[in-house]
C-alpha cells in the first residue's frame, strides 16, 4: 500500500486538530499547515507523541502568500490527501475593503488554487475533504458574503465531482454549529456539536466516498426547508 | 475572546450553578486575556468531575481549560512527560504502552491539573504515594505572569499548589514522572465477613501487592467485603473494552433494595482470580458513560475520610451506626490503605485507612454526612477529603488540616484571584 500523507489546512482549528488525530490513528503521516507557528508546533509534537507518526509543520499565511501556496505539496514524496479547514469569517455588517479582500483571498482564491494544484498532482489516488458551511445553502442578510465564498468553492467542487474523474474522491462537509470559538458565546446557537465528533464524521464520510454530507445531520432537514421557502417569506425571516 | 453563560454541574450532580465562562484555545489567548482584563475573581475548571464545590465559583469568571491539552515532550529514559495541564489521566494512560501514570484516581477522565489540585491518590499509596509526589515541576499563571515551581524553585508555591484546590493560580503546564510497567494486572479477590479481619489483611498481607482495595457491603446487618489485591503481570491479548452510555433519567434507579440485590449478586459471583487490563481493574466504572445518571436528577453524595489504622475498626463501626441512625442509603463503599502522607500543604493523604461511601442524595444522607464529618473531626488523626465534601464547617476544616494558616497566608501573599465556593464556605480565602 502506498504511504499517504494528509495535508491539513487550517490545522490549528479544533476540527482540523481532531481530524489530524483520526488520520494519525490510522497510521497516516501528516503535514499541518497554518499561520500560528507556535500552536502548529505544539499540535504537531502532540500528534507525534500520541500516535508515533511523522508530522511536519508548514507555516504560511494564506491571505498573503498565494505564490508560495503550492510549496505545501512540493516537499512531499508520498501521495497526499487534502483536508481543507481554513477559512476567514466576517459578517456583512463589518465588511471593509481589507476584510472583503481577505475573505475572497482566503476562502476562494487560495482554496481554489490549492484544490486545482492538488488534483493535478501525479498521484494514483486523490482524496479531498472540504469543510463548507450551511451558510452556503442560501444567502443570509447576516453573512451572505461568507456564505457566498463557501458556495463558490462548493460549486467548483460539484463540477469536479460531476466530471467523475477516476480515483479523485471529493467530500464536501456542510457544517452547522460546531462547538468552536466561532460559536462559543454567540446568541442563537441552540446546539453545537463537538469538534471531535465532527472530525470523526468527516473521516467516516471520506472512507465511504460520500459526495456531500451535513453535520450535525439534522441540518439537512433544516436546510432542505430553508432552501425552498418562497423568497417573500424568506425576506421576512431576515429582518433583524 | 467571547464569554458564555453556562449552567455548570459536577460529577455527583448534587449542585448546579450558572456561571460566566471563557474557553481559550491556547495559552497565549489565556495569557492575553488575563493580562488585559485582570479579573478580580476567577477559577480554572478542567473536567469538572469533583464531588464537591471546588469547581464552582459564584460571581466569578470560570476558565474552561479543556483545549489546553497537548503533550510537549516525553523522555523514555527518565519517564518524564511534559504536557499542558488539561491533559487527562486517560491521555496519559494511552501515551505509551510501556508506561503508566504512577497514581491513578477512580476515573481517568480528570485532568492532570485537577489531579494536582486535589493531590489525588490511587489504590497503591503504599507503593507510589500520592500524585503530587510524581510532579517534577509545574507552571502557574498568577496575575499575568507564568511562574515555574518545583522542589527547588518557588518551592513554597509548589507545595501549596499540590492539593491546593486550584487556588494558587492557573496550572498551565507540568512535568510528571511516569512508571515503566505493563498495563496489565493479575487480581486476587477474597471475601471477608468480618471487617476487622479484612483490615488486618490489608496492613499485613496486602502490603506485598502493587494495588489493594476493598469493596464493602454496608447494607447487610453485619457488614461484609471483598478484598482485591493486584500485581502487575506480563501483557496478554486483551479484548478492547466496550464503552456503554447510560441515558439521562428523571428518577433514581438506585434504591435500597436494588443495591441489596446488586451487592448480593456481586458478592456471590466474584471470581477468585482474574487477569485484567489495568484500566478494567482500576477504573471499572469508566466503561459506562454517565453512570452517575443512575442516581436521577438529585444526583449522589460521597463521603470520604481517612483515620489511623489503630482505630479503623471502631471508626468504621461508628460511621455505620451514624448512617443507620440517620436512615441514609450507603450504595457503594470502598476501603483503601495509605501509608504515606501527601506532599502538599492541604493534601488529604495521611497514613491510615480511607473509606469512601456513596449515598443517594437526600436529607437523610446529608444529615448522616454532617454527623460523620463531626465524628472524623473529633477523631485523632482523622481527616475528611475536601475533593468529596459539601458539608464541612470552617472550624472542622481548621482542626483537620494543620497547615491551613500557612496555606491561606500564602495565597494571600501571592494575591491570587482564584476563588471557589468551597474556599468561601470553609473560609480558606479570607
Amino acid at each position: 500500500m502506498t504511504k499517504r500523507t494528509w495535508v491539513i489546512l487550517g490545522a490549528t482549528s479544533l476540527i482540523a486538530e481532531q481530524f489530524a488525530h483520526c488520520a494519525a490513528q490510522n497510521q497516516n503521516s501528516l503535514r499541518l499547515v497554518g499561520r500560528d507557528k507556535e500552536q502548529l508546533n505544539l499540535i504537531a509534537q502532540d500528534v507525534r507523541l500520541r500516535f508515533n507518526v511523522p508530522c511536519e509543520v508548514h507555516t504560511i499565511d494564506l491571505a498573503q502568500n498565494t505564490e508560495k501556496l503550492l510549496d505545501i505539496f512540493s516537499a512531499s514524496k508520498d501521495e497526499c490527501d487534502l483536508f481543507i479547514a481554513h477559512s476567514d469569517f466576517t459578517d456583512n455588517d463589518h465588511l471593509t475593503m481589507t476584510s472583503i479582500n481577505n475573505l475572497i483571498k482566503i476562502n476562494i482564491l487560495s482554496t481554489v488554487l490549492l484544490i486545482h494544484h492538488y488534483l493535478n498532482l501525479d498521484q494514483q489516488k486523490h482524496r479531498l475533504i472540504y469543510l463548507s458551511s450551511v451558510a452556503a445553502c442560501r444567502g443570509r442578510s447576516k453573512n451572505s458574503l461568507y456564505g457566498g465564498t463557501k458556495a463558490a468553492v462548493e460549486l467548483y467542487l460539484e463540477g469536479l465531482q460531476q466530471a467523475n474523474y477516476p480515483n479523485k474522491h471529493i467530500t464536501i462537509a456542510r457544517l452547522g454549529f460546531i462547538d468552536t470559538k466561532q460559536t462559543y458565546g454567540v446568541p442563537g446557537v441552540f446546539y453545537a456539536a463537538q469538534p471531535k465528533d465532527c472530525a470523526h464524521a468527516c473521516w467516516k464520510a471520506m472512507t465511504k466516498n460520500k459526495r456531500l454530507f451535513y453535520y450535525p445531520k439534522f441540518w439537512w432537514m433544516i436546510m432542505s426547508i430553508i432552501r425552498y421557502i418562497p423568497f417573500f417569506v424568506y425576506k421576512k425571516m431576515g429582518k433583524h | 475572546m467571547r464569554a458564555k453563560k453556562i449552567v455548570l454541574t459536577h460529577f455527583s450532580r448534587a449542585l448546579s450553578q450558572e456561571s460566566l465562562c471563557i474557553r481559550p484555545d491556547n495559552e497565549q489567548q489565556l495569557l492575553d486575556y488575563i493580562t488585559k482584563e485582570r479579573p478580580k475573581r476567577l477559577l480554572a475548571r478542567g473536567s469538572g468531575l469533583s464531588y464537591n464545590d471546588c469547581c464552582f465559583s459564584n460571581n466569578s469568571l470560570i476558565i474552561d481549560t479543556k483545549n489546553l491539552n497537548h503533550f510537549i515532550r516525553f523522555d523514555k529514559h527518565s519517564g518524564i512527560v511534559e504536557c499542558q495541564a488539561g491533559i487527562t489521566f486517560d491521555d496519559l494512560m494511552h501515551l505509551n504502552k510501556e508506561f503508566i501514570p504512577p497514581v491513578i484516581p477512580g476515573t481517568l477522565r480528570v485532568t492532570l491539573a485537577g489531579g494536582v489540585a486535589n493531590d489525588v491518590h490511587g489504590k497503591n499509596n503504599p507503593r507510589e504515594q500520592s500524585f503530587g509526589h510524581h510532579i517534577v515541576w509545574l507552571e502557574l499563571l498568577v496575575d499575568g505572569t507564568i511562574i515555574r515551581c518545583s522542589r527547588e524553585e518557588n518551592n513554597s508555591l509548589f507545595y501549596a499548589t499540590i492539593g491546593g484546590l486550584g487556588l494558587t493560580g492557573i496550572i498551565t503546564r507540568l512535568a510528571v514522572r511516569l512508571k515503566k510497567t505493563p498495563h496489565f494486572v493479575h487480581v486476587d479477590h477474597k471475601p471477608y465477613s468480618q471487617i476487622g479481619l479484612l483490615i488486618e489483611q490489608m496492613y499485613t498481607h496486602g502490603l506485598s501487592y502493587d494495588y489493594q482495595v476493598a469493596w464493602l457491603d454496608l447494607l447487610q446487618p453485619k457488614p461484609r467485603g471483598i478484598l482485591s489485591l493486584a500485581n502487575h503481570c506480563s501483557p496478554f491479548p486483551a479484548k478492547k473494552q466496550a464503552i456503554y452510555t447510560f441515558p439521562r433519567v428523571p428518577f433514581s434507579l438506585i434504591k435500597k433494595w436494588t443495591m441489596k440485590c446488586f451487592n448480593e449478586y456481586y458478592f456471590r459471583h466474584r471470581k477468585d482470580h482474574e487477569f485484567l487490563s489495568l484500566v478494567e481493574f482500576n477504573n471499572p466504572l469508566d466503561k459506562i458513560n454517565h453512570w452517575n445518571y443512575l442516581y436521577g436528577a438529585k444526583g449522589l453524595l460521597q463521603f470520604q475520610a481517612v483515620f489511623p489504622k489503630e482505630t479503623a475498626e471502631s471508626v468504621i463501626e461508628q460511621l455505620i451506626t451514624l448512617i443507620n441512625k440517620n436512615n441514609a442509603t450507603p450504595t457503594l463503599a470502598v476501603l483503601k490503605l495509605f501509608t504515606h502522607a501527601g506532599l502538599g500543604l492541604l493534601s488529604f493523604c495521611t497514613p491510615g485507612f480511607t473509606i469512601a461511601i456513596d449515598f443517594v442524595n437526600n436529607q437523610q444522607a446529608q444529615q448522616a454526612i454532617k454527623s460523620m464529618n463531626q465524628l472524623i473531626s473529633t477523631t485523632n488523626g482523622g481527616r475528611v477529603y475536601l475533593a468529596k465534601d459539601l458539608f464541612l464547617l470552617p472550624e472542622q476544616y481548621e482542626k483537620m488540616y494543620e497547615h491551613h494558616t500557612e496555606f491561606s497566608k500564602l495565597i494571600s501573599d501571592v494575591q491570587s484571584p482564584m476563588i471557589s465556593d468551597l474556599t468561601e464556605r470553609l473560609g480558606i480565602t479570607k
